[in-house]
């Protein structure tokens, strides 16, 4: 049985911190070496000054309606299940500290990657997982709760179907609940510079004539 | 020559660790050489059997060779096999490494290596977590795997069988969210089963044509400079 009815066509995006992949201006470098690894490496203390920079700037960001203290924090899963409790799981890191500020009421990891997917980095255009597959490789925990609000957290927006398909199991779980989805960091590997790396925006992930698509 | 023994805790050497890094790290390291290799540059670990095959050994240069080319690290544990033609390989071609004892510095296992050890701690870096008489246990070797997986900001397991202690290391690179990469001959090696289980959790396949994707996966810049960006 294929999971295809439940994946949405289009859901919206927040973002708050942009990284280049290949740029060489000054700006673009320090977004990989700063930003990218240490979010993806959970250096110690960039997920909470980044964190502690949106709480500060939220105001007329565009980002509000993503945070606060009714909204519920699902972390997206890392692209491979968890062997252990104590594994890195930046999603669930960005989570305890938006809650700590006061951007999220609690934390509910009730999603959970049931088997690897490829990592995107790894694969050319064309070949990377699809929304469906990262989709079919995901479950969600029964939960007795009914948020008002909730947002799913990951680290990183490439493509989007990561959290397209991690926000079509939430609301598929969850129809009455407003849900949203935000990472903390967008590749922006269109343009080959970014000017700047703390640049909050919302859009949407869907998609149209089977690909997938993100604006911005 | 007498060599000089010098000890660190891991966040001086590595810069801040994260949570999930405290939770194996030891609390000391005891050094020799040029600590420098561990404060800058980017470290890439290639472990495997200490049996290994006369193919894995030939990988396992390889792979050393290509990652010195490109101005990376090799870390390995000094072992028999393939960790002994990783440091060999990574010397020979110029470039820089890293062994990671089981033993304390001023022992040597196995004994053969004496002469590769002392290379080592007067032109690159040996480092070990165990104190100048320390006993020798069996514990401590998938102890210094762990240790290997921190120091290394990714890893490759060339050869290993079922219960080897390169599996420590490779279920700790996961653990810490490192990029584990398993050489595809021992993927498709049908006399072990832990490669698949490891590709369940997140192991990469490492072949001819996606080792750039290896060096691309590397950390830029230096912890330390991570950890002092105001954003």
């Amino acid at each position: 049985m294929t999971n295809d009815r439940a994946l949405l066509s289009e859901i919206t995006y927040g973002a708050f911190l942009a990284y280049s992949p290949r740029g060489q201006t000054r700006v673009s470098i320090d977004s990989r070496r700063i930003v990218r690894d240490g979010v993806k490496h959970d250096t110690p203390h960039i997920i909470r000054k980044a964190v502690e920079r949106l709480l500060h700037i939220l105001k007329g960001s565009g980002l509000e309606g993503f945070f606060g203290r009714n909204v519920i924090l699902v972390p997206v899963p890392r692209r491979a299940p968890l062997r252990v409790k104590n594994a890195l799981w930046p999603g669930k890191r960005i989570c305890e500290e938006l809650v700590k500020v006061g951007l999220g009421r609690e934390i509910l990891p009730c999603l959970e990657r049931k088997r690897a997917v490829p990592k995107s980095a790894y694969a050319q255009p064309g070949v990377r997982p699809d929304p469906q597959v990262h989709f079919d490789s995901m479950a969600l925990f029964p939960a007795v709760m009914i948020p008002e609000k909730i947002t799913l957290v990951d680290d990183f927006v490439t493509r989007g179907s990561t959290l397209l398909a991690g926000t079509s199991h939430v609301q598929h779980s969850f129809p009455d609940t407003e849900v949203n989805a935000f990472a903390l960091v967008r590749t922006r590997g269109l343009i080959p510079e970014i000017e700047k790396i703390v640049d909050p925006c919302v859009g949407r992930i869907w998609i149209e004539g089977g690909r997938i698509h993100r604006d911005p | 020559m007498a060599l000089s023994f010098k000890q660190f805790r891991p966040d001086e050497l590595l810069g801040p660790l994260n949570e999930v890094e405290k939770r194996n790290a030891p609390e000391v390291l005891f050094v020799a050489g040029d600590t420098e290799l561990l404060r800058k540059g980017k470290r890439v670990s290639i472990v495997g059997a200490r049996k290994a095959s006369g193919d894995g050994l030939d990988r396992a240069s390889s792979l050393a060779r290509i990652l010195v080319e490109q101005q990376v690290i090799v870390v390995s544990g000094l072992a028999e096999g393939i960790d002994t033609a990783a440091h060999e390989s990574a010397m020979r071609n110029h470039g820089r490494t890293i062994a990671v004892l089981g033993t304390p510095l001023d022992k040597t296992y196995p004994d053969k290596n004496r002469p590769l050890q002392q290379k080592i701690m007067q032109e690159h870096l040996a480092v070990s977590q165990f104190p100048t008489g320390c006993p020798s246990q069996r514990k401590n070797f998938p102890m210094r795997n762990r240790t290997m997986a921190l120091l290394a900001d990714s890893t490759v397991i060339v050869e290993a069988r079922d219960g080897s202690g390169s599996l420590h290391q490779g279920w700790e690179a996961l653990r810490l969210g490192r990029p584990l990469f398993l050489m595809e001959s021992v993927t498709k090696n049908p006399d072990v089963q832990w490669p698949k289980e490891m590709l369940s959790y997140g192991a990469e396949i490492l072949t001819r044509e996606n080792i750039n994707l290896l060096l691309e996966l590397l950390p830029e810049g230096s912890r330390d400079e991570r950890s002092r960006f105001a954003i």
